[in-house]
C-alpha cells in the first residue's frame, strides 16, 4: 500500500523571486535555529503525547494523561469521556484537544456547552492549556477558523442552519452530552448534522433512565457500534430498560467510552458514607400527604404532588394554589395547621451536631425559601443557590458560604460544576428521580480536591412515595453499573435490609409483597 | 529555553538581563513591529515622524507563581508566542544565500550548493512529522550527506569576500529542486507503510459498521446522515505524505 503524496510547491515557487532578489535572504543562525527547533518539536512518533511537555505548568494526573492517550492512539480522537463527576473531564478534553492542535491534525474547534460553563471553559483552555477560545454569545460568528465556545441552544437556531452545513469543524467537544441521549430533540439532531472529523462527548452520567439512550448517545459518535436500532433491541437490550449479553455490550462500550472511577484512581480514596435517614412525619403533615389524591388539579400527577408533599407544604402548595378555589378545600385546612416540618428540624439538628459547612439540596424553589427562612429563625446563617442567578451573584454566594454562612441551600439547576471542595456534609433535603442527579449532588463536595471523607445524608418520610422511589432509583443505579462498571455507594447498604423488612410489614397483600420482593431481587441482581 | 536567548540574538535583539529562569530582552524596531502586535502605536509615531520606543519584554520559563506585570510573559512550548517566534525565524529564514569567508590570501574557488530541509508529515489516524535535509552539488549532480556539519563549522557570510569567485552551476537550482525530490520520492516509496496498511484496515472496519447501521433505512435523510458519517470516517483515516519545504538555500563553499 503506497500512499498518496502531497507536496506544497509554495517554497518552489518562491524560489525564482528569491533567486533574483538580492536583498531578502535569511540569516544563517535563524535558519539553523528554526529547522533545529522544528525538529525538537515535531511528533517523531505516532505514539504518546506531545502535549504534557509542552504544559510544564499543569501536573496532569496519570488517569487524565492515560486517558487522552487512548483516546488518541485506539479511539482515533472519537470518544465519549465518563469519568465520574470530579475527576477533570475538562482537563482530559484540554488535553486531547491541545494534543491535536500539536499535530496540526484540527485547528476548526466547536465546543459546545451550557451556557452558565461556557466563561468557565473558556477560561480553563487559556489559563491551562494557552489555547485562546472565542466565546461566542449574542452575535456568533460561526466563520471563525479557530477554537470557539458556544451554548447548545444559541448554536442549533434554525437561522444558523445552513451556516453549519457548509461548515466543517476539526473537532467538536460536547460537555454535559447526557443532553443528547434522545434523538427526537432538537439538540440531539443538531449535534448529528454537525460536520465533524473528531468528537469528544463529556458527560458523567452517561445514562439516565434506559439502555436506549446509551445506544443513541454512542450513535452520535460511532453510528453502527451496536448495529442498527432494530439488532441493538434485539441482542442487548431485556425489557425495557435492563442489558442482556453484558459482556459482549462491555466491550463494545469499551472501544468508545472511558470512564474512569474514583476508588480506582485514589492512592488514599476519600471515603463516602451515605445515611439514610427515616424519618416519621406528624400526625399533620401525614394527614396532609393522605389527602392530597382528593385534591389533584388538572394536569398535575398524584406522583408528583406528593412528591412536592414530600418535601415541604411550601412545594405541594405552589401547585395546589393553582388549583380553583383550593382554599375552601379540607387540604387548605390541613396545610394550614401544619406546623412543623419534620425534615426541617431533622436537618436542623444534624447541622447544629456537626457544626461544619452543610450543603443542602433541594428541588424545589419553595422549599427552598423556606428552609433559608427556617434556618435565619434559628440564628443559622444559611445562603441559597439557584441556577437563574447572575454569575456575580452566583460567586457571590460561594464566597459567602467560604465565610460566614454555615448552610447553603442550592437547587439543582446551575449546580453542575460548582467545586465546594471545602464543604464534606451533603443533606439530600428530597430525592430526584434520577440517580445520576444524586451522584451530580455529591460531586459537588466528593471530587478532586476534597482531602476529608464525605457524609452524605438521605432524608425519606416513612412510607411515603419517597420510600418506593428508592427502589426504582435502585433499578437505575444498577442499570447503570451494568452498563458502566461500579459505581459509588449512591444509597448506604443498610437500606436494603431495612426494606425487606418494610416490604413485609407495610404490603396491604402478599401479590404486592411478591412484587415488592422481585424487585428488589431484580436490583441484586 | 535555550531557544529564546538563539532567537533574540539571531534578531539582534539586545538581551538586558538574563538568570536560569528568565530572560529579559530590549526588542528592536522591527522586532517589535513584527511580535508585538501593536499597529495602531507604530502608525501612529509613523504618521508623527517621530521614532517609536520599542519595548522591553521579560520572558519567564518557569511560572513566577506571581500575577505577571505589564510587559512580562511567561513562556512554554505550548504558548502562542512560542509558536509566533518559530513562525517568525521559519518566514525570516526561509530562503538563504551563504559564501564561506576564508582568511587565506590566495584566491579560493566557491562551489554551488542547494541546501533544503524538507518536512515530512505522515498523517492518517495519527500523524508524525520529520525534517529531511538533502544537499545537492549543482555542477556534479551528487548528494551529500553531511553537509549541514560541514557548513556549520565554517565561516559563512550573506555576501562574498574579496578574492572568493563562485563556479557557475550547471544545475539550475529549480531544477535541482526536482532532483531533490525525484529522489525523497523514492526514498519515501520505498518505505514499509505499515501505519498506511493499518490506517486502511481500521477505515474499513468502521465503514462496514456505519454500513450496519443504515442497511434498513433507505430514507433521503438518512441517505445525507449516512454520507456526513462515511466523509468523516474517510478523512479521519485517509494516509496521506504530505511534503514541503521548512526552508533552504544557496550555499557557495571551498568543499566539492
Amino acid at each position: 500500500m503506497k500512499p498518496a503524496i502531497i507536496y506544497d510547491d509554495s517554497w518552489e515557487t518562491a524560489l525564482e523571486k528569491n533567486l533574483q532578489n538580492a536583498s531578502s535572504p535569511g540569516s544563517w543562525p535563524l535558519f539553523k535555529l528554526a529547522a533545529e527547533t522544528k525538529k525538537q518539536i515535531l511528533p517523531s512518533s505516532f505514539k504518546g503525547l506531545l502535549a504534557p511537555e509542552f504544559l510544564p505548568h499543569i501536573q496532569f494526573l496519570p488517569h487524565q494523561i492515560e486517558t487522552a492517550q487512548k483516546v488518541m492512539e485506539e479511539m482515533n480522537g472519537t470518544a465519549i469521556l465518563a469519568d465520574e463527576v470530579g475527576l477533570g473531564k475538562t482537563i482530559e478534553a484540554g488535553l486531547i484537544l491541545k494534543e491535536y492542535m500539536l499535530r496540526g491534525l484540527v485547528s476548526r474547534v466547536l465546543i459546545l456547552a451550557p451556557a452558565s460553563l461556557v466563561s468557565q471553559w473558556a477560561k480553563e483552555l487559556r489559563e491551562k492549556f494557552q489555547i485562546y477560545a472565542l466565546v461566542q454569545r449574542k452575535k456568533p460568528d460561526w466563520s471563525w477558523n479557530g477554537v470557539q465556545i458556544a451554548s447548545i441552544d444559541s448554536a442549533k437556531q434554525p437561522k444558523f442552519a445552513d451556516v453549519f452545513s457548509d461548515t466543517l469543524f476539526d473537532m467538536v467537544i460536547i460537555d454535559e452530552a447526557h443532553r443528547l441521549k434522545n434523538p427526537a430533540t432538537k439538540n440531539h439532531q443538531f449535534v448529528s448534522s454537525l460536520n465533524k472529523t473528531y468528537c469528544l462527548l463529556l458527560t458523567a452520567t452517561p445514562i439516565q433512565n434506559n439502555a436506549d439512550e446509551l445506544f443513541h448517545l454512542v450513535s452520535l459518535l460511532k453510528p453502527g457500534l451496536f448495529g442498527n436500532s432494530g439488532y441493538f433491541q434485539s441482542q442487548f437490550k431485556e425489557g425495557k430498560r435492563s442489558v442482556q449479553n453484558r459482556e459482549a455490550f462491555h466491550a463494545l462500550l469499551r472501544q468508545v467510552m472511558i470512564r474512569n472511577i474514583r476508588t480506582d484512581i485514589e492512592k488514599q480514596p476519600i471515603k463516602r458514607f451515605v445515611e439514610t435517614i427515616r424519618i416519621t412525619p406528624t400526625k399533620e403533615e401525614k394527614d396532609f400527604y393522605e389527602s392530597l389524591p382528593g385534591c389533584l388539579p388538572d394536569a398535575i400527577t398524584l406522583l408528583t404532588l406528593q412528591r412536592e408533599a414530600c418535601s415541604s407544604k411550601y412545594a405541594a402548595l405552589a401547585t395546589l394554589m393553582k388549583k380553583e378555589g383550593f382554599n375552601e378545600t379540607d387540604t387548605a385546612a390541613l396545610a394550614h395547621s401544619i406546623k412543623r416540618n419534620s425534615k426541617a428540624e431533622k436537618s436542623l439538628e444534624i447541622v447544629k451536631k456537626l457544626n461544619e459547612k452543610v450543603l443542602i439540596f433541594t428541588q424545589y424553589r419553595a422549599t427552598q425559601q423556606y428552609l433559608e427562612l427556617f434556618f435565619r429563625s434559628n440564628d443559622i446563617p444559611s445562603v441559597s443557590f439557584q441556577g437563574n442567578f447572575k454569575k456575580g451573584k452566583k460567586d457571590w454566594m460561594i464566597e459567602l458560604f467560604k465565610g460566614p454562612a454555615q448552610v447553603l441551600i442550592a437547587t439543582e439547576a446551575g449546580s453542575e460544576g460548582l467545586n465546594l471542595q471545602f464543604c464534606r456534609h451533603v443533606i439530600n433535603f428530597d430525592l430526584p428521580w434520577n440517580p445520576m442527579k444524586l451522584e451530580q449532588r455529591i460531586g459537588r463536595v466528593h471530587r478532586y480536591g476534597q482531602n476529608q471523607d464525605v457524609y452524605i445524608y438521605h432524608l425519606a418520610y416513612k412510607q411515603s412515595v419517597e420510600d418506593r422511589m428508592l427502589s426504582l432509583l435502585y433499578e437505575k443505579i444498577n442499570l447503570f453499573q451494568t452498563a458502566i462498571g461500579k459505581l459509588d455507594d449512591i444509597l448506604d447498604q443498610n437500606w436494603i435490609e431495612e426494606h425487606v423488612k418494610d416490604a413485609f410489614q407495610t404490603s396491604k397483600s402478599v401479590g404486592e409483597w411478591e412484587v415488592k420482593m422481585q424487585n428488589l431481587a431484580a436490583v441484586l441482581e | 529555553m535555550p531557544f529564546l536567548r538563539s532567537f533574540f540574538q539571531a534578531c539582534e535583539c539586545p538581551i538586558v538581563a538574563e538568570s536560569s529562569d528568565s530572560l529579559t530582552v530590549q526588542l528592536t524596531e522591527e522586532a517589535d513591529r513584527s511580535l508585538m502586535n501593536r499597529p495602531f502605536y507604530w502608525h501612529y509615531k509613523d504618521k508623527m515622524g517621530q521614532p517609536g520606543d520599542p519595548l522591553t519584554i521579560t520572558f519567564f520559563t518557569k511560572d513566577p507563581g506571581r500575577p505577571l506585570k505589564h510587559q512580562e510573559e511567561y513562556i512554554t512550548f505550548g504558548s502562542p508566542r512560542f509558536h509566533q517566534l518559530l513562525q517568525y525565524a521559519q518566514r525570516k529564514a526561509s530562503f538563504i544565500k551563504l559564501y564561506e569567508t576564508n582568511q587565506s590570501s590566495a584566491t579560493v574557488q566557491l562551489h554551488p550548493w542547494l541546501f533544503v530541509h524538507f518536512h515530512l508529515s505522515y498523517e492518517a489516524n495519527g500523524k508524525k512529522e520529520k525534517i529531511v535535509p538533502l544537499a545537492l552539488h549543482l555542477i556534479s549532480g551528487a548528494f551529500s550527506d553531511s553537509f549541514l556539519e560541514k557548513a556549520a563549522s565554517l565561516s559563512l557570510s550573506p555576501a562574498i569576500a574579496p578574492y572568493h569567485y563562485v563556479l557557475s552551476p550547471l544545475i539550475t537550482p529549480l531544477s535541482g529542486l526536482n532532483r531533490m525530490k525525484k529522489q525523497l520520492w523514492q526514498k519515501i516509496l520505498a518505505e514499509e507503510h505499515e501505519w498506511a496498511r493499518l490506517a486502511l484496515e481500521k477505515q474499513k472496519v468502521e465503514l462496514a459498521l456505519l454500513g450496519s447501521f443504515f442497511e434498513q433505512n433507505q430514507e433521503n435523510e438518512a441517505s445525507t446522515h449516512f454520507e456526513r458519517e462515511k466523509a468523516a470516517i474517510i478523512r479521519r483515516f485517509a494516509p496521506v505524505i504530505r511534503i514541503s519545504v521548512l526552508n533552504g538555500g544557496l550555499f557557495y563553499l571551498s568543499h566539492k
